[in-house]
């Protein structure tokens, strides 16, 4: 029998589950599409007091309160994630790592998710500091900060926002070139093993 | 399989006549968006600006409720941004309690009015005041708002054309908080019309594709063990199971190591799963084709059971999505946030938002992750998190019907009596409440009746090391869903334990392994993620309400060393007294509150069995008619599901220590299920016993749980109507409910003759 000699119950079998790999696909890409449109900044607190986490963005307008998002630390883990979504298209980001002034240990990345599409922050990208007495890095890679006495708005600005960004696009269509491609080899594969697995004998 | 096939092919023109309706139904409705002649009063002139009072905090008008504020309250759609008088008693010191008037305005036969909250349990009343008599009409009190919610009221014939004053007073004097109002209305805007319905199409179009992968995956592998492992295929149908939720289980770890892994793994898996099922395409004639011959009946009735519950759920009208509607649509009260928790897990971990802090004072680790792991693994698939997560979680939870089937023919009973005794358990109040609110209680059912079932049928395999693998697979899945499932497995292994105490210990300890290698992982993120992760084991077993890090053992130790033996008593009185509920309370509510909602009723069946032990009592008459059966030969499978239920039962009672929580909060439901198994199979010696019984639990069903909303909008005028028959949802459940009537009507009980129940099936094929 020929390759395309198929039993007509295999026919619709087969239709029906390279319906559902190709739904499956389609789906799945538009999910991850979906998750890759804003970056995201992915604060790990390694060590910190009860605080408040706040972030504002420049989108020409400069800093105001509209424009900012804050989430609560809770000092008492030892290690907490939190994720604030930033607008797609920002000039600036002002970050108040806490409202107090004991020292606090964390992890800042801006990207997707934790591996593969983020960038590290590191002290080098850190300017305009104000009232923040240090800024290292451990040897986990986390920033370790130290605020001045009597501090009430500790905050600093991230350098080169723009070219930050760009580079992280490059990774958001890296990441989202491998997805398609992935997804071209499975359905041509699911095509394939179609056609061959239930041809007749 | 194609006899069922071409039954089923049947449905298609009521299928296609009911989605017809539907469509022309949607159709012929105005669904034009909210212009501002909708938003005007017939008559009078209601804007809030003249009259506002407050007794603490502020009251304001033509204030914006703006889409945040909106959706941090959870409300989807909005009509009213600009239009609503509030009163906001957040920054006010003391007793937070505030009034709102309008301007006078003349009634008609309808009013329509939205009116929202922002706390779970403020409550607003609603009187409309004669402008000349004086006369007050109390249109709503006492009613839970959260979010936006829409309230119609047919005025009453005496009322209709009189100037009144709207009176809306926050009663909630314990909280801060605001309350809304919009200007009447006199009818409900078309674009809210089909809300509940649209939002039915949307759980069935997110969860289509998930739901079928998973089964997908269940079958695939299914395939693979049962072709290198022959010996595998008479535990074909538990694999089908199994095999997802291990899959589920890893990817929870994985999507908790990395989201971006998680997510190729959740598309390798499906993608793996479809190539082996085009791959092996042909060996379906074999194992998983017998099985789904065996057990189409039932996954039919699943099906349609995940169907009549979603519909049932969209049958009014609610501004909020699936998964809130589900807590507060059947209850006088806002269920808690059980339901959601799952969805958070899924979510946080597919966003890698991470799990600490989890929600409120809860940790993640204090609950088994099983069902929020298998909406994990299906999750990229998900366009719509929440409604998919919503009929994705019905979809898994009517898996349990399966395992029941399984279960009851594991006890010889056939097939047809054996979808009757089914329906016993799919119009339960019970099922369905727990089925739609989706936490993790109905699900491990699929487990235990399973392993129930292999307990009872193979008494020749238990010198089988397989056998008993594959049983502490099930047990360990069943934990793993909910930890509840560890005293109904107690009570299961104790009363088999007494029949056959001399069981080969080597192949139990065999079976102990399995299960603490399947736990182990969740044990080990338990003690290390976020510790310590005992809070239910400590309230439940121990009475210990706090949140602290005292360890289980300790709490258990000091609460047992200062609890007298009149309090331990008392305790276990009120323990067996809610298995059974308030049983005078139900029956009077049953006839009492046919046109008020019925909510005591429902909050009894919820609570307890409440009056689903009806059609126990029916069933008795089975065991009248035909009394010396029961001790025959035949009926020693029932004897020990009995004997399990019993044993079950007992250790509930003794073991849950805080008074009257022997079904609620934190038992699995594998009892009552035994139960309604067991009075049906009861009422299944006599075939008209049997039709009268599930005669009778529908119509329970249908009274209690679908008509009460519809006659009291109906027939009941001038009060209390706070909700909307939602017609397209409407149709959905008239035609799922024929469907099944449909099912039971072609598969009467008394076609197989009543010698058949005496005869094991053949297991699985």
């Amino acid at each position: 029998m020929g390759l395309f000699a198929h039993k007509r119950t295999h026919i619709v079998g087969a239709s029906l589950i390279l319906l559902t790999v190709f739904a499956m696909l389609y789906l799945s890409h538009a999910t991850l599409k979906s998750n890759l449109r804003h970056p995201v900044l992915m604060v790990d607190v390694v060590k910190s007091p009860n605080t408040r986490f706040k972030v504002y963005w420049d989108t020409g307008s400069g800093w105001n309160e509209k424009e900012s998002a804050s989430k609560s630390i809770n000092g008492t883990y030892k290690s907490q994630p939190l994720r604030i979504q930033l607008p797609r298209r920002i000039q600036g980001l002002r970050i108040d790592p806490s409202e107090i002034g004991d020292a606090q240990e964390m992890h800042i990345r801006i990207g997707w998710f934790r591996k593969w599409t983020s960038l590290n922050l590191s002290p080098e990208m850190i300017a305009a500091s104000h009232q923040i007495e240090r800024v290292e890095q451990g040897q986990d890679g986390q920033l370790l900060f130290s605020f001045e006495q009597g501090c009430n708005d500790p905050h600093f600005v991230i350098k080169e926002i723009p070219e930050l960004l760009q580079s992280l696009e490059a990774k958001r269509i890296h990441l989202l070139t491998t997805f398609r491609i992935l997804a071209g080899f499975v359905a041509a594969a699911a095509a394939l093993v179609a056609l061959f697995s239930m041809r007749k004998p | 399989m194609n006899r069922y096939f071409s039954k089923l092919s049947g449905y298609a023109p009521l299928l296609l006549l009911l989605s017809l309706t539907a469509i022309i139904c949607h159709a012929s409705e105005d669904r034009t968006g909210p212009t501002d002649a909708d938003n005007l009063p017939a008559h009078g002139s209601v804007s809030f600006a003249a009259s506002l009072i407050a007794d603490s905090g502020t009251v304001h008008t033509g204030g914006s409720w703006t889409e945040e504020k909106l959706k941090a309250i959870g409300v989807e759609s909005m009509l009213f941004l600009n239009t609503l008088g509030e009163y906001n008693g957040v920054d006010a010191p003391g007793i937070h309690t505030g009034t709102i008037l309008s301007d006078p305005f003349v009634l008609q036969d309808e009013l329509v009015i939205y009116a929202g909250g922002n706390l779970r349990d403020d409550k607003i009343a609603l009187t409309l005041d004669d402008t000349q008599t004086g006369d007050s009409l109390r249109l709503m009190s006492l009613r839970k708002i959260n979010g936006i919610a829409v309230k119609r009221w047919s005025i009453p014939t005496e009322w209709k054309g009189r100037s009144v004053i709207l009176r809306a007073n926050d009663q909630n004097p314990t909280q801060s908080g605001w309350i809304g109002i919009s200007p009447p209305l006199t009818q409900v805007p078309g674009i809210h019309r089909f809300q509940s319905f649209h939002r039915l199409l949307e759980n069935g179009m997110h969860a289509f594709v998930p739901c079928l992968i998973l089964a997908i995956i269940g079958i695939s592998g299914t395939l693979v063990i049962t072709r290198h492992a022959p010996r595998m295929r008479e535990h074909s149908l538990i694999l089908i199971f199994a095999i997802p939720s291990t899959v589920a289980f890893a990817a929870f770890f994985i999507y908790l190591a990395s989201a971006v892994a998680g997510f190729f793994f959740s598309v390798i898996v499906a993608a793996s799963g479809c190539f082996i099922l085009i791959r092996f395409w042909k060996d379906l004639d074999g194992i998983p084709a017998g099985i789904i011959r065996q057990y189409l009946p039932a996954l039919c009735l699943a099906l349609l059971s995940a169907v009549l519950y979603s519909s049932l759920l969209q049958l009014n009208w609610s501004s909020h999505n699936s998964v809130v509607t589900a807590q507060e649509r059947f209850l006088g009260h806002v269920l808690p946030l059980d339901n959601f928790l799952p969805y958070t897990t899924m979510e946080r971990l597919f966003t890698e938002e991470g799990l600490k802090p989890f929600v409120m004072e809860w940790r993640s680790t204090d609950r088994p992750p099983l069902q929020a792991a298998l909406v994990l693994l299906v999750r990229p698939f998900m366009t719509n998190s929440v409604e998919g997560y919503q009929g994705i979680s019905v979809f898994i939870n009517c898996w349990a019907f399966i395992g029941v089937y399984y279960l009851l023919s594991s006890m010889g009973i056939r097939r047809a009596p054996s979808l009757w005794i089914l329906s016993l358990l799919v119009f339960s109040g019970t099922f369905f409440l727990n089925g739609t609110y989706v936490w993790p209680r109905i699900l491990p059912l699929v487990f235990l009746c399973i392993v129930i079932g292999m307990l009872v049928r193979n008494e020749d395999q238990r010198r089988d090391f397989l056998y008993w693998l594959i049983i502490g697979i099930g047990c360990a899945l069943s934990i793993l869903i909910h930890q509840g499932s560890a005293i109904a497995l107690a009570g299961v292994f104790g009363a088999y334990l007494i029949r056959h105490p001399r069981i080969l210990r080597t192949q139990v300890l065999a079976a102990c392994i399995v299960l603490a290698v399947w736990i182990l992982p969740w044990v080990v993120f338990q003690k290390t993620y976020d510790p310590p992760g005992n809070m239910l084991q400590k309230r439940f077993l121990a009475n210990h309400p706090e949140f602290d890090d005292v360890s289980f053992k300790d709490a258990l130790i000091q609460t047992y060393s200062n609890l007298t033996m009149k309090e331990w008593l008392d305790g276990r009185l009120a323990n067996i007294k809610v298995i059974v509920g308030d049983f005078r309370t139900d029956f009077c509510h049953f006839f009492i509150q046919i046109g008020r909602g019925s909510h005591a009723i429902r909050l009894g069946t919820f609570l307890s069995l409440g009056i689903t032990v009806l059609p126990v009592a029916f069933a008795l008459f089975g065991l009248v008619l035909r009394p010396k059966i029961l001790m025959s030969s035949a009926c020693q499978s029932w004897r020990i599901v009995a004997s399990m239920l019993a044993v079950g039962v007992a250790l509930w009672t003794l073991l849950l220590l805080p008074s009257g929580r022997t079904i609620i909060p934190h038992g699995s439901y594998l009892s009552p299920a035994l139960l309604l198994i067991l009075a049906g199979a009861l009422a299944s010696l006599n075939r008209t016993v049997l039709v009268i019984t599930s005669g009778f639990n529908f119509l329970c069903f249908a009274l209690i749980w679908a008509l009460p909303r519809f006659l009291s909008i109906q027939t009941r005028t001038g009060l209390e109507d706070t909700e909307i028959i939602d017609w397209g949802s409407m149709t959905i459940v008239c035609g799922t409910v024929l469907c099944i009537l449909w099912l039971l009507g072609s598969n009467p009980p008394g076609r197989e003759t009543e010698a058949d129940w005496t005869t094991t099936p053949d297991p699985c094929l």
